[in-house]
């Protein structure tokens, strides 16, 4: 059990690291500086942890900083996944000025949205009988997942309406959100419901989730972008203009 | 385990599954240029100004009994909200064809895809928007603080269909 609980601890982390590596050679970072910082975060993060729990081990540190470090980097990892996801979100819209219009205060909305119906269930999710620390880490890790969730699902359904075209690396990004933030939300609404005894267990579950979300990324980062096939003739040039200068006319 | 977290380990599945199905086949799926094409629908557009028309519902509330024109007022709005539909249809069918003109390798063809695809959107995010007042009409017929905002809209929506029935025409000519 503390092997596969170490696996899923570090095994992540270290995926997560030949990924940036990719990432950074591929130039991603001049189109997702946010997402990029947010890596470098998560795995400053762990880095942190890791000599933390070895300083545990070794008496030379106490289990409370180990918990407040976890829920400070909790707190900026949100932070930053929701940045992210408006960086995506500016990617996809980035050349279709009336869609960024329309966007942008539906995006705002949702996530103002998101926020209250976080605040409003945390209450559910907290428990009195546990320590402060672990009940903030608890509730934070609860309305990070929600309100992910709700900004990704509007900014989904948005792009679906409007048609909008993914670029695989966009869309690996935020299936790989989408899976971390559900099973997040999934593990501590059960942790509230078990209890301190289904800890580990739903600690576990978190790991498996975001281990799953970094394979995502991985597989969209490795494989070579396609771009979309088309088949049949299509529009003619001639057609385009003209239909262009009626449209144009019309919608100005 | 209480109700509300069911509620909540539900929601979490759902909108996994939901993220799932949205992205499903979004990024590599071959897109049939000519079936895109034979999807754009010709518009009546005359029939639907009529439908528009502040005048004729002035006209039709005069002359018939109050529930009878309630009824058919409601299957005007019906009718103008499938006009409408039909338009939003036409433009998501133009903005697909713009995306895949925009890879062509003349910029000129391009840069009248990147315009076509951003007027496209226009006509679609007005279309969207005046829908829901479409079917509020519907539900309250006697609502004079819409009809003004309403016309103007769908009359720029008609003309918008004139044209988006005409490029149907050329496509079937060409």
């Amino acid at each position: 059990m503390v092997f596969i609980q170490l696996y899923f601890w570090i095994a992540p982390h270290l995926l997560l690291a030949f990924c940036l590596i990719k990432m950074l050679r591929m130039g991603v970072h001049k189109q997702f500086p946010v997402f990029i910082s947010y890596i470098c975060f998560q795995e400053f993060h762990f880095a942190v942890l890791l000599i933390l729990n070895l300083l545990i081990l070794r008496s030379h540190s106490s289990v409370l900083t180990y918990r407040w470090t976890l829920v400070v980097g909790i707190v900026i990892s949100g932070l930053l996944q929701l940045a992210s996801l408006y960086e995506i979100s500016a990617v996809l819209v980035m050349n279709h000025s009336p869609v960024a219009r329309a966007l942008w205060p539906l995006l705002r909305w949702a996530a103002a949205l998101f926020v209250l119906v976080a605040a409003t269930f945390s209450g559910i999710i907290s428990q009195p009988g546990i320590q402060r620390v672990t009940d903030a880490f608890e509730v934070l890790n609860f309305s990070a997942g929600v309100i992910n969730i709700g900004v990704l699902f509007v900014l989904l359904a948005f792009t679906k309406v409007f048609h909008l075209p993914w670029r695989s690396l966009a869309a690996g990004l935020v299936l790989g959100f989408g899976v971390n933030s559900s099973v997040e939300m999934a593990a501590t609404v059960l942790m509230s419901t078990i209890g301190s005894r289904g800890y580990v267990a739903m600690d576990l579950v978190r790991m498996v989730g975001f281990h799953v979300c970094v394979l995502v990324w991985m597989i969209y980062t490795f494989r070579p972008e396609r771009s979309a096939q088309t088949i049949g003739q299509g529009l003619h040039k001639v057609d385009l203009e003209s239909w262009n200068e009626e449209l144009q006319r019309l919608v100005e | 385990m209480t109700v509300v977290a069911w509620i909540l380990l539900s929601a979490s599945i759902v909108a996994l599954l939901a993220i799932l199905w949205m992205l499903r086949g979004r990024s590599s799926a071959a897109v049939d240029l000519d079936h895109l094409r034979s999807q754009l629908r010709p518009m009546d557009v005359e029939a639907f100004r009529n439908l528009m028309d502040c005048r004729e519902r002035d006209y039709l509330r005069d002359r018939l009994p109050v529930p009878d024109f309630r009824r058919i007022h409601r299957e005007r709005m019906l009718a103008a909200a499938d006009y409408v539909w039909c338009a939003a249809t036409n433009a998501g069918i133009l903005i697909r064809l713009g995306e895949a003109a925009r890879n062509a390798s003349d910029p000129s063809s391009v840069e009248s895809a990147s315009a076509l695809q951003e007027n496209a959107f226009r006509l679609r995010l007005q279309a969207l928007q005046a829908l829901p007042r479409l079917y509020l009409s519907m539900v309250v017929p006697d609502w004079d603080l819409i009809p003004d905002g309403l016309a103007e809209r769908c009359d720029r929506l008609t003309r918008q269909a004139t044209i988006l029935g005409c490029l149907q025409v050329t496509s079937k000519s060409a």
